[in-house]
């Protein structure tokens, strides 16, 4: 015990919280009662996989950006956004929305745990707070070719949401990991 | 600093003279009634300590060597000995980062550190080769005489194109320490001794870093062993 004592070393960070927060279930978003557009509206009850983060709207313009789920899934890669025009009144849709059935499993064969030693590899959660999440990333997100849906846990910083990593929840390998950091 | 790098030398060559006029202290450690008050002064000469490994170093431990690092001061009062220490040295932090393949490398550069220690000794034994129990209260500041260039990934992905950046900051900040450990004294001359020690070092550290992209400040606790310390001294 002695000598197990002196020659190993371990380190804990005491700002660093003792547990993992799971995020589940679908973010609570904008309220849609405050959507009044009706295309806008028509869209959200027609596509019930959208969920609202974010709706601006100026003399202009009027737009919302939504979050899209698969079987309550977040799909990390896709987002879906409308768009009208105040002086044309056109609207615009751009983003992905995932709308067919995916042939894959929705039950990861690697745990969270392992997906957050992983994560702890590629960008500097020692002084973090760590938040895991199941979702899908359509691995050919940044290319014009058929997506690729992946079942995926992503790791991230509890207050930091901006950094994080997206883990295969099946092969364990790291799909894209961002720092946050964009400049000196 | 480096002057005080210097400083272990000339000590030895002044305590060397003077120490043919003095007592052997194994009398005194063999009769602990007439002891007298002895002293002990000498240089740190080897000392290693293992540092639980960190995002930095990929979670390997980091073995940090210090070699000549500074000076020591007991006063023996039979078996009971009080101790004290001063320490400089130099060191890379954290070093050995290859996250991915393409990685050309990172560091956060040297540190350099000044480490004050007082402590009590228990000796356990009464000849030549004494056996000891220690216990060090330690504060060591440590800070990082030029800015590390870090470069980094701000974004990777094997699906996506992907970029570099380089980026410059300090770190600095203090461990408070207590540092128990066993030792073994050996009288190789009559006033000459070697030190051996061994210990672990339990720590609280708070650090500060010059950038904003990790928290500015942030504070651990844990325990780094210290499986291997020598020094030599001069008793008198």
């Amino acid at each position: 015990m002695v000598a197990t004592l002196l020659f190993s070393s371990c380190k804990k960070d005491i700002n660093a919280c003792k547990d993992y927060k799971e995020i589940t279930g679908r973010e609570q978003g904008v309220d849609l009662a405050s959507i009044h557009l009706q295309e806008f509206r028509d869209t959200l009850s027609k596509y019930p996989q959208l969920e609202v983060y974010q709706s601006n709207s100026d003399q202009y313009s009027n737009s919302i950006n939504c979050h899209v789920y698969y079987q309550g899934l977040l799909v990390f890669s896709d987002e879906y956004n409308l768009f009208k025009s105040s002086t044309t009144s056109s609207v615009t849709s751009s983003g992905e929305m995932l709308s067919t059935p995916l042939s894959i499993s929705l039950e990861p064969t690697t745990s969270y745990k392992d997906a957050i030693q992983k994560a702890k590899y590629s960008v500097n959660l020692d002084h973090s707070c760590i938040s895991y999440q199941l979702g899908l990333y359509n691995l050919n997100r940044w290319y014009n070719m058929p997506a690729d849906y992946k079942l995926a846990w992503k790791i991230m910083d509890s207050q930091k949401s901006y950094i994080y990593v997206i883990v295969d929840a099946v092969t364990n390998s790291i799909i894209i990991a961002d720092n946050g950091i964009r400049y000196q | 600093m480096k002057k005080l790098r210097d400083t272990p030398v000339l000590l030895l060559m002044f305590l060397s003279g003077i120490c043919f006029a003095q007592k052997d202290t194994t009398v005194a450690l063999q009769n602990p009634a007439k002891a007298k008050i002895i002293y002990e002064m000498g240089i740190n000469l080897y000392g290693l300590t293992v540092r639980a490994g960190d995002y930095y170093t990929q979670y390997t431990n980091v073995l940090d060597n210090q070699i000549f690092s500074g000076l020591y001061f007991k006063l023996f009062k039979g078996k009971n000995v009080l101790r004290a220490a001063l320490d400089y040295s130099q060191r890379s932090a954290y070093y050995g980062k290859q996250p991915f393949s393409t990685n050309s490398g990172n560091s956060r550069g040297q540190l350099k550190s000044m480490e004050i220690k007082v402590g009590y000794q228990r000796m356990l034994g009464k000849r030549r080769f004494a056996p000891y129990v220690f216990s060090d209260l330690e504060y060591n500041y440590f800070w990082q005489p030029a800015p590390a260039q870090q470069d980094f990934y701000p974004m990777y992905s094997s699906y996506s194109y992907n970029y570099i950046y380089y980026r410059y900051y300090t770190l600095s900040g203090s461990f408070f320490c207590v540092t128990p450990g066993f030792g073994l004294r050996w009288n190789i001359a009559k006033c000459v001794v070697l030190n051996f020690e061994t210990g672990a070092q339990f720590f609280y550290s708070h650090e500060r870093s010059s950038n904003n992209f990790e928290p500015n400040h942030f504070k651990s606790a844990g325990i780094n062993a210290k499986p291997a310390k020598v020094s030599i001294g001069f008793t008198f």
